[in-house]
């Protein structure tokens, strides 16, 4: 009747050694659990890990300046507006909704910015906005919009599916009529226009790592001393090790790959240095994270994916929720509009077209989150984000046609959701005894 | 009037819509003026419905050529006159008028103002140039580069041009074509000396991967005379612009729509080829604002105040 | 065992009644049940045990009658407010977020906030800065975890591998215990378990059935509804039937056997329906 899978088994006599046991783990015994885990469905990021390496093989071998370092901070920069709106996507997938707006919406916290900012320049009332109240409104709109989808879903009970696709339709004008028939609007404020391309002197891409890697690691230090004083088991020392040696190597390749000068041609002036659009990705990365696993909002938001009813009876306002959670979305988009138009250092009418939902559904989906709710990682964002830049990057490399570009994309998007669905598949494998 | 979509170019809502409103108004006659939104089988249900309505003439920009003609056909059968607008139904029987802009000669502007920036800069052979064509599904976009390729292909025959990258971008996605541009940047290690891009947001691309890139400014094309393009233009960014005079092509359109409504003659309006003009630093003037299409207002904002007569 | 029946019952009702529309779901019903027992609530469908669970657990009021809690009159209005007594209803359906951990699913709604004085008193609303700090504080997952471990310890729940594993990957019987284990957390005083062996092979039915009495043995009052009499007659201490809105008998359950119990849930003692006498 049951799997042969020892994590299912009931075995009739009560043995009590597990859950009392206090000894310490040991690290094969860590590993084992963590195999385990792969298993029955909790594939993680192994999945993207592996699919990086064979788009790094294929892309390298077809075009030598894929695994430059110049291509590879190109990469960094052209991903983080696709991680940032993908950010908001997680928490939206986690709920077991769906936002087809964010293309839109992250076009009306660009445009916005764009134009309160020309705005401030002609119109003598508006002369008092710059960059640090300008990009502040467009994120209250962004996420008033997100408030408005949540209520409207929440309060008359209709699928996001529909709302958020009247959205798309209804910001999308919004956003024609704001960029009006100037068909363009340039970007004039320094801020904002160099947003994307700033970066930090080249001392601070290793302060900012170290001090990455150093805060994850003092964490699980003080996680497992504290569960080793409260007589739980705590993950093994050699365990912790290992990871910060793997972080410590991979982030110094990283600091010494932004620390290259990745300047084109003798003319161009040196370029090396951490982008400042990545330190803000990690940013939005460690913050969000911390909302989604730490705090009972995040608990909350699982819940409600995870199921409903069970949220509803455990005296959780699965409604605020939901709306919260459309909130995060909207917010997420305006920050990713506002890269975007800062990379672009204009807004036009097209803004927020094109491939972009793919592109951030996809991304979040390719990153482990479910499109059935419930089950996703924060950063599974920004992996995800990763994978989809670098084919677009790499395809544009190749000076393929558009119409390889289309199958490409097409494949690789079709790849994330046959993932999810197997992955899926193996956890009721292993969840329904 | 039956208009396309508003997601292909911005024109037709906000341009075409309020120069034929103008015209149609002036002429003092009954008009509807209705959006298909990208769908041919939209279309085909609104030309049904004006036909119900007791349309006369029907204006029509086709979404593809095989439903432009079957909007053709109906209308044909049902004795109304009908005009194809901008776009040319290829397939069918063909319409009674078409009036538009060349598209292939928007594309030698857009060559021919490229050589000449390329000759201006002073740049010596090899010129290497990359090419940003419009959306691959966009039939206008394959006449804009049957157009420029005309001019251009004699330069790279000569070998004074080497084409280091020629790629289409999706849908014009601006942002696409950022990453495009970066990507050819990145394989040419940053020696592109000019390029050719289809319209203004292409153009806009390019800008700003050069300015990411902490790169000089290179001659580069464009088209629609935005408000971006000309301020960019102006900065000596961008080498050119080709300004449509859709107010010219709609008010053609409209005098033909409304001749043929009151039953005149209709050859006198039959003059050909409307308006398209290079537009660059030096005739900004003469041109866009001359025309009332744009205002200096609306351009000489910030730091591009500079830069303005 | 009479021992336990000296003192007052820890929750009783009074002749309560409830009326939907047109249908008499529920008729003067007396129903007790006191610390330490295990009293099954038994009848055919529609006979109003959920009418009776669902009144006790604040889902809805009674249309007349008295709910004592403790010797005192007591009025639920919601869930919360039965929580806030003491009373747990461990449902049918579980009620567990399958991607959650045990230990999520089993503090789930009150989670313990670093910096914020923790509470048994769970479900009391804080308003503004504070819920909003609750809200955004690290929860306290060590505290929580070790609560869970005790708890289930207690209770002698020691199939389970790690309480970290999503709740997806236990078996129908773990899920059970952890539900009920969830219902034990919170000092609560009554637990009510709907029909909590339903849908479980034989070893687990055993494994909860084991669980339930020791509920009883930690001087918790425990009302269990079932379809099985085979598991009443195993588990319960007294046995209330109830039929067609009505209470049949309540019997002691080394006082009676199946057979009665089963003439009482079909036919009823038609003596004690008033009206139904002939």
């Amino acid at each position: 009747m049951s799997a042969p899978n020892d994590i299912t088994q009931d075995s009739g006599a009560p043995t009590s050694a597990l859950l009392a046991s206090q000894e310490p783990q040991t690290p094969f015994e860590y590993v084992g659990a963590a195999l385990r885990r792969i298993r029955s469905g909790e594939i993680g990021a192994l999945p993207i890990i592996l699919g990086l390496v064979i788009i790094g093989i294929i892309f390298q071998s077809l075009n030598q300046n894929f695994l430059t370092p110049r291509n590879l901070v190109n990469i960094t920069i052209q991903m983080a507006g696709y991680a940032t709106i993908a950010y908001g996507m997680v928490f939206i997938l986690l709920l077991g909704e769906i936002d087809l707006s964010v293309g839109y919406v992250s076009a009306v916290g660009g445009v916005m910015t764009a134009i309160l900012l020309r705005d401030s320049l002609t119109n003598p009332a508006l002369s008092w906005m710059d960059w640090w109240n300008v990009i502040p409104i467009a994120l209250a709109i962004t996420t008033a919009i997100g408030f408005l989808h949540g209520t409207l879903i929440t309060t008359f009970q209709l699928p996001s599916f529909i709302v958020t696709l009247a959205g798309l339709l209804a910001w999308n004008g919004v956003v024609l009529m704001i960029v009006g028939d100037g068909g363009t609007v340039n970007i004039q404020n320094p801020v904002v226009r160099n947003l994307a391309s700033e970066v930090l002197p080249p001392i601070w891409s290793w302060i900012v790592i170290f001090a990455f890697v150093a805060l994850l690691t003092v964490m699980e230090f003080a996680t497992a001393s504290a569960r080793r004083k409260a007589g739980l088991r705590p993950k093994p020392v050699q365990i912790i090790l290992a990871q910060t040696v793997i972080m410590g190597v991979v982030g110094a390749f990283l600091a010494y790959l932004f620390n290259i000068n990745r300047a084109l041609g003798p003319t161009a002036p040196p370029q090396q240095g951490m982008p400042v659009i990545a330190v803000i990705m990690l940013v939005f990365l460690i913050v969000l994270t911390y909302l989604a696993e730490r705090t009972r909002f995040g608990r909350y938001i699982y819940a409600v994916g995870g199921n409903k009813e069970a949220a509803r009876r455990a005296g959780i306002r699965v409604e605020r929720i939901r709306v919260l959670g459309f909130m995060v979305s909207g917010f997420m988009a305006g920050v990713g509009g506002i890269v975007l138009a800062s990379r672009l250092k204009s807004v036009a009418t097209d803004t927020g077209g094109g491939n972009l939902l793919l592109y951030v559904i996809a991304a979040a989906v390719i990153g482990g989150t479910s499109l059935f709710g419930g089950r996703g990682k924060v950063y599974s964002a920004i992996l995800g984000a990763l994978v989809v830049s670098s084919v677009e990057n790499g395809m544009g490399l190749l000076n393929v046609s558009s119409g390889v570009k289309f199958v490409v994309t097409g494949l690789v998007l079709l790849a994330a959701v046959v993932i999810d669905a197997i992955s899926r598949r193996s956890q009721q494998r292993s969840g329904l005894r | 009037m039956l208009l396309p979509d508003s997601a292909s170019s911005a024109r037709w809502e906000a341009d075409d819509r309020r120069f034929f409103e103008g015209a149609f108004e002036a002429a003092g006659v009954e008009y509807t003026i209705v959006n298909a939104e990208g769908s041919a089988q939209t279309q085909l249900t609104q030309a049904e419905q004006a036909i119900t309505n007791g349309a006369k003439v029907i204006l029509m920009v086709n979404l593809d050529s095989a439903s432009g003609a079957a909007i053709i056909e109906l209308a044909r059968a049902n004795g109304v006159a009908i005009i194809d607008y901008d776009r040319l139904t290829i397939e069918g029987p063909g319409a009674d008028f078409y009036v538009s802009f060349d598209n292939e000669s928007v594309g030698r502007l857009q060559g021919e103002g490229l050589v000449a920036a390329v000759e201006a800069a002073g740049l010596e052979a090899p010129v290497n140039v990359a090419v940003l064509n419009g959306s691959p599904t966009d039939n206008n976009a394959t006449l804009f580069k049957n157009g420029y390729e005309s001019v251009i292909t004699a330069q790279f025959d000569s070998g004074a041009w080497v084409r280091v990258a020629d790629q289409s971008v999706p849908d014009w996605d601006n942002q696409q074509a950022l990453v495009i541009f970066e990507q050819m940047l990145t394989d040419a290690a940053g020696d592109i000396d000019a390029a050719v891009a289809a319209n203004d947001g292409l153009a806009g691309s390019v800008i700003a991967a050069l300015q990411n890139q902490g790169l000089p400014f290179i001659p580069v094309t464009g088209q629609d005379a935005t408000v971006g393009g000309i301020q960019n233009i102006l900065a000596g960014r961008q080498s050119m612009t080709v300004y449509k005079a859709i107010k010219a092509e709609a008010e053609a359109a409209a005098a033909l729509a409304v001749a043929l409504l009151k039953g005149e003659d209709t050859a006198s309006l039959v003059t050909g080829a409307v308006n398209k003009v290079s537009v660059t630093k030096d005739n900004i003037a003469e041109t866009v604002i001359a025309d009332g299409f744009r205002t200096w207002e609306e351009i000489c904002v910030g730091e591009f105040a500079q830069y303005c007569p | 065992m009479s021992g336990i029946y000296n003192g007052k019952p820890l929750l009783e009702t009074k002749s309560v009644s409830k009326r939907f529309g047109a249908v008499q779901a529920l008729t003067t019903v007396d129903f007790d049940v006191y610390p330490g027992e295990v009293v099954a609530l038994v009848g055919d469908n529609g006979a109003g045990k959920s009418t009776l669970i669902k009144g006790i657990a604040g889902i809805y009021g009674f249309d007349e009658g008295r709910v004592l809690f403790d010797g005192k009159e007591v009025h639920i209005h919601s869930p919360r407010e039965a929580a806030q007594l003491g009373i747990e209803v461990v449902y049918q359906d579980l009620a567990l977020a399958d991607n959650l951990d045990v230990v999520a699913n089993m503090f789930l709604g009150r989670e313990w906030n670093q910096g914020i004085p923790t509470s048994n008193d769970a479900h009391t609303a804080p308003s503004g800065l504070r819920r909003l700090l609750r809200n955004l504080l690290p929860i306290t997952e060590i505290d929580m975890e070790k609560r869970a471990v005790g708890t289930l310890n207690e209770l002698a729940v020691t199939t389970l591998r790690s309480v970290r594993l999503p709740v997806a990957s236990l078996s129908g019987g773990q899920r059970q215990s952890v539900a009920i284990a969830k219902a034990v957390l919170w000092n609560s005083r009554v637990v009510i378990l709907d029909e909590p062996t339903a849908a479980l092979g034989v070893a687990q039915t055993r494994q909860v059935l084991n669980l339930v009495r020791r509920l009883a043995e930690k001087q918790l009052a425990v009302v269990i509804i079932s379809h099985n009499l085979h598991d009443i007659f195993e588990v319960a201490d007294r046995i209330t039937v109830l039929r067609l809105g009505h209470k049949v008998h309540t019997y002691m359950r080394s006082e009676t056997d199946q057979q009665e119990v089963v003439h009482a849930i079909t036919a009823g003692q038609l003596s004690t329906v008033p009206g139904m006498a002939s």
